[in-house]
């Protein structure tokens, strides 16, 4: 199917790359579809587009490219229903806020986006893990690791 | 909903296997404070109510952001251009 985004023009999409997340996301139930969009020239940050709003979308970045230690605990009913038999097949996300200005980026690892790639289902879950917030700045440790990987 | 009375100490049972007992009562009138002890099944997930709230209000920041790619591409990606 061809999906038109505020940002990107008209992307085509396969039924195969669309992710369900049957509950929505937290504070907007009813964004259900989403496709992960890889934006070019920026490979670390990548774009969720809701595919039930035209204009929604979220930028989102892989927690532990950021944070390698990070390992949130996971209520075993929330993960349920995203039928894993492990907990290795599941993928985190993690939404960034980015406002006007970029130093004061910051990550929400309280609440990241767990979804198992072969079922193709999404759920934001809420981390038992109390050290997890959902603002976590982002900008100096992105520097450092650009710096280091560039 | 149900309003129930406990002092100090004492407890109530939610269904077959959630307890939750007052373990201590602190301060007097609108600062009092009640500190809550809870046993529950593990894998059951238990907030404060105002997370979820917060969480949403931060999502509806983060759905704001301003994602200008040209941007990002000079705050993070500057030396990779440079160099090609």
């Amino acid at each position: 199917m061809e999906f038109a985004t505020k940002q990107f023009g008209v992307i085509e999409i396969r039924d195969d790359q669309i992710v369900t997340f049957p509950e929505g996301l937290i504070g907007f139930q009813g964004c259900k579809r989403f496709f992960v969009l890889d934006i070019d020239d920026v490979g670390f940050f990548k774009w969720l587009q809701c595919l039930d709003e035209d204009y929604l979308g979220f930028i989102i970045l892989d927690p532990r490219s950021v944070f390698p230690d990070y390992d949130p605990e996971f209520a075993a009913k929330d993960l349920e229903p995203l039928g894993a038999s492990s907990p290795g097949d599941l993928v985190m996300l993690s939404v960034v806020t980015l406002p006007e200005e970029v130093t004061e980026m910051t990550m929400n690892l309280q609440a990241p986006l767990v979804i198992n790639p072969s079922k193709r289902l999404g759920k934001q879950v809420i981390t038992v893990s109390p050290e997890y917030t959902t603002k976590h700045a982002v900008y100096a440790q992105l520097q450092n690791l650009l710096k280091r990987t560039g | 909903m149900l309003v129930l009375s406990r002092k100090a100490g004492e407890a109530i049972l939610v269904g077959d296997d959630i307890l939750i007992r007052v373990t201590e009562i602190r301060g007097r009138g609108s600062n009092a404070v009640v500190k809550l002890g809870i046993e529950a099944p593990p894998g059951t997930r238990i907030l404060r109510e105002e997370v979820e709230a917060e969480i949403a209000r931060e999502m509806t920041l983060a759905k704001d952001s301003v994602l200008d790619v040209e941007r990002l591409k000079r705050e993070f990606f500057k030396e990779e251009k440079s160099e090609e």
